[in-house]
């Protein structure tokens, strides 16, 4: 595709670049953490602390003196890397188990797989995921040489909260796909199974399940966020926006604004850059829009 | 022609059902086809007559929920119907190919044809890269697209109806296999580009390839194949080659599908309607499915399904009433 004509089809699209930059920002500033970072998120100084925005510390400091700059920073990194992980890993599951029961229709393998979704999809995301972090507990584990931590606790549970909502979607695709004449045409062309799924029907079912992954990283971020906000997520003193406003919550009253407003600002940008990405995808993808060709 | 005595392709007893132990519904009945090396044989029928089934049947590719019940079909010799789908789906494509009616939604949208070309190739005949995609190029011109370096690059939605479906037999055709099954292929077509279409197809019957070739118009049938079928409600009613069928039909439906189409050098003011509805797969026929639209049924057309019976050694039909020929009632 022509240069110009990249440009021309983004300026239809002038909220999703919006949000593209918003979220770029927030993952080129999580990348460089090192470098933008101002000070050490962890050092505490409790000679300065509570400390309202000043020259000295741009955004304030909090009860322990920690500049909460460089904890915004830090914590970027680590919602970020929860929110992609999760949703990478849901859309992983979700994809694979959809698509075999997508295909596998009229079967006992649809069946259980769908069953399994409708299980999981009558309990609310939180609550389901309250219950596992009740059920394996915060901190790290061990198994042998194995090391979970609790951000790879976290990416693995909100994964797994999120693979019913992904399979659904890409089942219902792939249920009308694998009907379709072309992957009918495929088969008697001679391709296998495997061809079938992966060639014929993942291509031309995985619009929509990119509109919803996307709209689930704004979700991860709230929901890393909520369960670092109640003592289940990140654990202290790693910097998390969750941790960072659960901290903060003692000193909303008192005066102290800027502890909770700078990491909720945080995660309120990262959402809704985000979410306008999630929006202007669905509207690109989306074959009634007319804009469609070739954006897979 | 050569002699039936070593048909490449066999159907015996040909029984299609929807599965299901409570409600099996019997969608093609009893079909005894062959067809021999290099030869075209066409099958005729309304929607519903059957005729696509048949046809998917051979490379086990009926849709789910509907399967053979009874019967065989053979291939150079083997028993398809026994093969495991392992072993079919090395055939398809490579020996049996499919043409179908939709070029428009038979390709897939988000592939290049190109891409797609040379899958099929290196699945069956292998090869590097580059001889693949000169396979395609070669395919695709030799089907008459021109600038065929610069289309393998297409998507299909780039590409006319009638190119898409030269894609398509392109697709059939790469592997050079023993029979090409096409159900409907101009259907979906202008009446311009279909005609384009049958050119081609009679361009390939001339590399000795055997042909399926289906159709709901008789007279594009009689024109391009060497023998005829005619199905009806799941039944073959009428076989013989494509004159016997188009100067001597002795089966009342195929004579009315004959008197369907205009033809040159006839006074009629009207064509000729079959009156009624072809029956649905809802009903359960005990006699010949055409009874309740049948200008000559007899009473016993009710209740038995009339046997085949041999008119000419290349042509037989199922009736309990058969017609004059049309030759003959019109001389008289």
């Amino acid at each position: 595709m022509k240069r110009q004509a990249i440009f021309a089809r983004l300026g239809q699209y002038s909220s999703g670049v919006a949000g593209l930059v918003l979220l770029g920002a927030m993952v080129l500033v999580a990348l460089l953490a090192p470098f933008a970072a101002p000070s050490d998120p962890l050092a505490l100084d409790l000679a300065s602390k509570l400390l309202p925005p000043s020259s000295d510390h741009l955004l304030g400091t909090d009860q322990a003196g920690r500049d909460l700059l460089s904890r915004i920073i830090w914590g970027a990194r680590e919602s970020l890397l929860i929110a992609f992980g999760s949703v990478f890993f849901g859309t992983l599951f979700g994809v694979s188990l959809g698509l075999i029961a997508g295909y596998k229709q009229g079967t006992v393998i649809e069946n259980v797989i769908t069953r399994v979704f409708d299980l999981f999809f009558s309990i609310p995301m939180l609550v389901l995921a309250i219950a596992l972090i009740g059920i394996i507990g915060t901190g790290s584990i061990s198994l042998g040489p194995l090391t979970i931590d609790d951000q790879a606790k976290l990416i693995g549970l909100i994964a797994f909260s999120f693979t019913p909502a992904l399979g659904r979607i890409t089942y219902a695709a792939a249920l009308v796909e694998s009907r379709s004449d072309y992957v009918r045409a495929k088969r008697s062309q001679g391709a296998s199974p495997l061809e079938l799924v992966v060639l014929e029907i993942l291509p031309n079912s995985i619009p929509p399940v990119i509109v919803q992954a996307t709209l689930f990283i704004g979700v991860a971020v709230i929901v890393e966020a909520s369960l670092s906000f109640i003592g289940l997520g990140v654990q202290p003193p790693t910097p998390s926006w969750g941790t960072m406003l659960a901290d903060a919550r003692n000193y909303i009253f008192s005066g102290e604004w800027w502890i909770a407003l700078f990491p909720g600002l945080a995660i309120c940008l990262t959402v809704v850059g985000i979410n306008l990405i999630g929006d202007a995808m669905r509207d690109m993808l989306d074959p009634r829009a007319g804009v469609r060709s070739g954006f897979i | 022609m050569q002699g039936s005595s070593q048909p490449l392709l066999r159907f015996e007893g040909v029984t299609i059902a929807t599965r299901g132990s409570d409600s099996s519904r019997v969608l093609v009945s009893d079909v005894d086809l062959h067809v021999s090396a290099g030869e075209a044989l066409g099958i005729v029928g309304e929607s519903g007559s059957g005729k696509s089934l048949t046809a998917l049947s051979v490379a086990g590719l009926l849709p789910s929920g509907v399967a053979l019940s009874s019967g065989r079909i053979s291939f150079e010799g083997k028993v398809l119907t026994e093969l495991p789908d392992s072993a079919l789906h090395r055939l398809r494509g490579k020996q049996i190919s499919y043409v179908f009616q939709d070029p428009l939604t038979a390709l897939n949208p988000t592939i290049t044809i190109g891409r797609q070309i040379t899958d099929v190739l290196s699945q069956h005949v292998g090869g590097s890269r580059k001889t693949l995609k000169r396979g395609a190029i070669e395919i695709l011109s030799r089907l008459g697209i021109a600038d065929a370096e610069k289309r393998v690059r297409s998507y299909p939605h780039q590409l006319s109806g009638g190119m898409r479906q030269r894609v398509l037999i392109a697709l059939a055709m790469v592997c050079k296999p023993r029979i090409l099954i096409a159900d409907e292929p101009t259907t979906a077509l202008d009446v311009t580009v279909q005609a384009k279409i049958l050119e081609l197809f009679r361009a390939i019957r001339t590399t000795g390839i055997s042909l399926i070739f289906i159709s709901h118009n008789i007279d594009v049938v009689l024109e391009f194949c060497d023998r005829v079928v005619v199905m009806y409600g799941g039944r073959v009613m009428e076989v013989g080659t494509a004159e016997e069928i188009g100067m001597a039909a002795r089966h009342p439906y195929t004579q009315a599908l004959l008197e369907c189409v205009p033809r040159l050098g006839t006074n009629l003011e009207r064509l000729r309607v079959i009156d009624g509805q072809p029956p649905g797969a809802q009903e359960t026929l005990s006699g010949c499915p055409f009874s309740n639209r049948c200008p000559r049924a007899l009473g016993r057309c009710h209740s038995e399904m009339p046997l085949s019976q041999q008119a000419s050694p290349t042509s037989s039909f199922s009736c309990w009433n058969p017609a004059p020929t049309l030759a003959a009632a019109s001389a008289s």
